[in-house]
């Protein structure tokens, strides 16, 4: 990765100056001190995190299920899910929903931070710093100006999910 | 194309010829491939996808603009057929069916001939008419069958769909009933009447086929009714052959697949009986159930017998005389069995019509007299026929217009009907009584008034600057009174928004009337079937999903329970069996009731059967209770052992039964006694969207039970705990309760600071058994709007649902079945 350049980018000119290679807007929160970013497209809102009905035999990073307006939705502790150290919920700790192709999905997250515009030239693909997480559930490392967000690949995420959630079932039966 | 060819000079056409060959090779290959994937699909009854299709349409095309350029007109002639029909294949104008397919595969084969023929001598000459006119042949049927394949979700189709199977039930009951009461005229104005408005639809939608036999039927009906002759058994079953044939073509049609091969047949024997009317239009018909009968019978006893029929000439005066004559001239001759119609009918009538006159007489090789006999004025046509066992059916059809070809369309209209129980039907419109429009549209006018309302009491607050506590209080008064007609109101819209979903069981009872009378045609055995409550109302989805569990019920009562005739009367039991089906509502669930007279079955024929089967060891079969031994027909694997009541056979498992049951939160119950009877208790929910539950905390979360399966709740003080086996168990009433604890049993979060002292226990059941289930809190009963989870949790036990609280929190929906199954 050459730093050099990265640090010299100037993301607004980029902006302005061409559209093609935008990769899309993210919204971006934390988990810890580090900062995750997920395509907007797929998220439908992000909410205080309402009380949770435990399921039972699920792995431990599905807490449950929850009411979104009428809806049931199922909630995930993304921390757990990317094997990050565990930390109770706090006054900050959000719910973001997801929705694709009107399949509700909720994760917790520590706290919300911002949205961001990415360029293409603004994401390393296949950082070569050492990730906690697995490597197959992010799309790269987005950095804004001295911030360096890890992207995450959102359909994989749900397909690892819907595997563990699987395999369980089968190691249970 | 024949100047082209001269103007080529030998060596240019050779050199051309022998390019087409190679490049044709690989079409013809590819044709060939292409057809055994079709083969395949049709065999496996899977569809052929269109690039297949298009590929063998190209084929074919670039072959025909090939061989057209050198002048080799049968190749022309032969692709230009295939590419025909392959193009209204792909242009879904047809079905690639059976038929299709080998006159496709024929002409192939003939091509491939051609091409030897062509390598050979360089000429494509041979016959390729017979593979032309197949072509004709099978394209004047499909256009006609299949032609315009049906779009499901087309809006007219819809409501024919639903008219139509609407009009199939109710003609199959009417004609059931007309089955029973022969001299109800009025119920052939019904007939008819039905049988017209599936004729106009079908034409109307241009179903054509369906038309041609509704048309068939009318005719036959309209015969009955202004002749005021009564239809015997053998129209009867022609009828339903044919109510049947048009359900399978509207079906076929529906689901976009090849009509069945047997259609034609019936077609056939529909257009045979059709033209007998046609032709004896007016004319008396003679039972011919009775002729058969009677030959039979005769034929058994030994005696050698000629059928007679005379037809008389129709503005012939005395007609009655003649038949006096007729009758007179045979008797000098030889012995008559059987004279129809008999002089007393003959003598009755007014002939203003043609007549035929039927003489069942002894044969004793004098022929030449029975000819001068009956050789007299005013007869228009006799035939004489020597009667043997086997020709006795068919044999008559051809001499003797008024007697239909007899039997063998039995055997074609029932395989009709067999295959229709294959084809589940769902229909996914819902005909709602348009009261219960009115009524939600009313809800609907009131909800807009209350929302006036709140807002004027949200103006009044709004004003109200100083806080008066009077006025407060009045504003308090008005927000409580309206909030609680709001209550009201929601629940009222629902139940109404339930009720145009409630459909009547009827529809379903009444397809069985058909079923129980095919069985007992099948069985031979005399069955009736009794209904009772049609008029209960409940969910469509649940009438849907009950009518496969059902018939395989009264299949096996009237194949396993209800015995032969010989039994029934030995036993000293009405020689009739009775099939009661009877459906009610019991509060908040509905009854249905499969129960027959039968043999009933007997529990330590089934111990012993589940024994040798090593379904159970000897020593536990010792401690089972006569329920308990009966409840085992429901395990897997028992369902050969449906055999124990008797006749073996089709006996379908009644643990396939009691899932589908299940599966819509159901229970089965079954009451047996030997000698007299079996029935089985279906107890189901009344809708599948929202149930009664009772609503428990366990380990801080709430659960709902839903209420049918609750029996009872206990307190229970620690000392009457036992433990048996290591299960805690109470006794109850003299029977020993096994208590189970949520977290044990489907791991729910289990509670650390567990309550001790008295325990609560909701009593649980699966219609069989009861557990006793520990909760930690009782919150009560509660009306639940069932929520389905995601697919993440379909594979969690013992929940079938969610469903949210009035606070908004999430409660699960226990499955009582499940959970006794853990266990």
């Amino acid at each position: 990765m050459d730093i050099n350049s990265q640090s010299n980018l100037q993301p607004n000119s980029h902006l302005s100056s061409n559209h093609s290679d935008e990769l899309g807007q993210y919204v971006c929160f934390k988990l810890g001190k580090d900062e995750y970013g997920l395509d907007i497209k797929y998220i439908q809102e992000v909410i205080r995190i309402p009380t949770i009905t435990h399921v039972p035999q699920m792995p431990d990073f599905v807490l449950g299920i929850v009411n979104i307006r009428g809806k049931i939705v199922p909630i995930f502790d993304l921390r757990k899910k990317l094997m990050l150290p565990q930390e109770p919920f706090n006054k900050l700790s959000k719910l973001i929903v997801t929705n694709k192709k009107n399949s509700l999905i909720s994760f917790v997250i520590d706290e919300i931070s911002d949205n961001v515009k990415l360029h293409l030239n603004q994401l390393d693909p296949s950082p070569s710093v050492k990730t906690k997480i697995d490597k197959s559930c992010i799309n790269g490392i987005g950095i804004v100006n001295e911030r360096m967000i890890v992207i995450l690949d959102f359909e994989k995420l749900i397909e690892t999910i819907n595997m563990e959630v699987h395999m369980k079932f089968i190691k249970s039966s | 194309m024949e100047g082209n060819n001269n103007s080529m000079s030998e060596s240019d056409r050779r050199e051309m010829l022998s390019d087409f060959l190679i490049d044709c090779e690989v079409l013809l290959k590819t044709l060939n491939d292409k057809l055994l994937v079709c083969e395949k699909a049709i065999s496996s009854k899977g569809t052929i996808a269109d690039v297949d299709i298009d590929a063998m349409f190209r084929a074919a095309h670039s072959i025909k603009g090939a061989a057209s350029f050198i002048g080799l007109e049968n190749i022309v002639k032969l692709t230009h057929e295939m590419e025909n029909i392959l193009q209204k294949i792909k242009n879904k104008q047809i079905l690639m069916e059976e038929k299709i397919f080998n006159v496709l595969f024929k002409a192939f084969d003939k091509l491939e001939a051609l091409f030897e023929r062509l390598k050979e001598t360089s000429f494509d000459d041979g016959d390729i008419e017979q593979e032309i006119v197949s072509f004709k042949n099978v394209l004047a049927f499909v256009t006609e069958s299949s032609s315009n394949s049906k779009n499901k979700n087309d809006k007219y189709w819809q409501q024919y769909l639903v008219e139509t199977i609407q009009n199939i039930d109710d003609f199959n009951k009417e004609l059931l009933n007309y089955e029973k009461n022969k001299d109800k005229i009025d119920i052939i104005d019904t007939l008819f009447r039905i049988t017209h408005t599936i004729k106009g639809s079908s034409g109307l939608l241009k179903v054509s086929n369906a038309h041609k036999v509704a048309h068939n039927m009318e005719n036959i009906l309209n015969y009955a009714r202004s002749s005021g002759q009564q239809l015997d058994n053998y129209w009867i079953s022609a009828l339903f052959g044919a109510i049947d044939l048009i359900k399978e073509i509207v079906m076929s049609q529906n689901d976009n697949r090849p009509l069945p091969d047997n259609i034609n047949k019936v077609l056939d024997n529909l257009n045979r009986l059709n033209s007998i009317i046609e032709n004896s239009n007016s004319a008396i018909v003679v039972s011919n159930d009775q002729v058969e009968e009677k030959i039979k019978q005769l034929i058994t006893q030994g005696n050698n017998i000629l059928k007679i029929s005379v037809q008389l000439e129709s503005d012939l005066s005395m007609k009655s005389m003649k038949a006096l004559l007729l009758q007179e001239k045979l008797a000098r001759i030889t012995n008559i069995h059987l004279m129809l119609p008999s002089m007393e009918v003959l003598e009755k009538e007014d002939f203003k019509k043609d007549v035929t006159i039927i003489f069942l007489i002894d044969d004793k090789n004098n022929q030449t007299d029975i000819k001068e006999a009956i050789n007299i004025d005013g007869v228009t046509q006799f035939n004489i026929e020597k009667q043997s066992i086997n020709n006795s059916a068919t044999a008559t059809a051809t001499a003797t217009p008024t007697t239909p070809p007899a039997s063998n369309s039995n055997s074609n209209s029932n395989s009709i009907s067999n295959s229709n129980q294959h084809n589940h039907l769902e229909i996914s419109t819902i005909k709602v009584d348009s009261n219960k429009i009115d009524t939600l549209l009313n809800l609907s006018g009131e909800l807009v008034i209350l929302r006036a309302k709140f807002s004027q009491i949200l103006h009044r607050l709004r004003q109200e600057k100083n806080f008066d506590y009077k006025n407060i209080n009045s504003i308090i008064n008005i927000f409580d009174e309206t909030t609680s007609s709001l209550g009201k109101m929601a629940s009222e819209i629902q139940t109404s928004v339930m009720q145009t979903r409630m459909i009547p069981i009827e529809g379903i009872f009444n397809r069985f009337k058909r079923t129980v009378r095919d069985i007992s045609h099948e069985l031979g055995k005399n069955i009736e079937l009794v209904t009772r409550g049609e008029d209960t109302e409940l969910d469509k989805k649940i009438v849907d999903s009950l009518s496969e569990p059902l018939t395989h019920m009264i299949r096996n009562a009237a194949d396993h329970g209800i015995e032969d005739q010989e039994e029934r009367k030995r036993a000293g039991k009405a020689e009739q069996g009775t099939i009661y089906l009877s459906a009610s509502h019991r509060g908040n669930s509905i009854c249905i009731e499969v129960a027959d007279d039968g043999k009933g079955i007997d529990h330590n024929k089934v111990l012993k059967s589940a024994i040798e089967k090593g379904i159970l060891t000897e020593e536990k079969a010792q401690t089972m209770s006569k329920q308990d031994i009966l409840n085992l027909i429901f395990l897997p694997g028992f369902s050969t052992a449906a055999k124990v009541t008797g006749i073996s056979g089709r006996g379908v498992g009644m643990d396939v039964v009691k899932n589908m049951i299940n599966s819509v939160n159901g229970i089965v119950e079954i009451n047996t006694e030997v000698g007299s009877g079996t029935s089985f208790l279906l107890k189901i929910p009344l809708t599948l969207a929202i149930i009664q539950a009772l609503n428990v905390i366990v380990a801080k979360e709430v659960y709902s039970i839903p209420i049918e399966s609750v029996v009872e709740i206990l307190k229970v003080h620690p000392f009457d705990i036992y433990s048996v086996d290591g299960n805690e168990t109470v006794k109850l009433r003299g029977h020993a309760l096994s208590l189970i604890e949520l977290e044990n049993v489907i791991k729910v979060q289990s509670d650390e600071n567990k309550r001790m002292g008295i325990k609560n226990i909701v009593v649980i059941t699966n219609g069989q058994k009861q557990v006793g289930l520990v909760i930690d809190d009782l919150i009560g009963k509660d009306e639940m709007v069932i929520k389905s989870l995601s697919e993440h949790f379909s594979h969690v036990k013992g929940i079938t649902g969610a469903s949210i609280l009035g606070d908004g929190r999430v409660a699960l929906i226990l499955d009582p079945l499940a959970i006794m199954r853990e266990i």
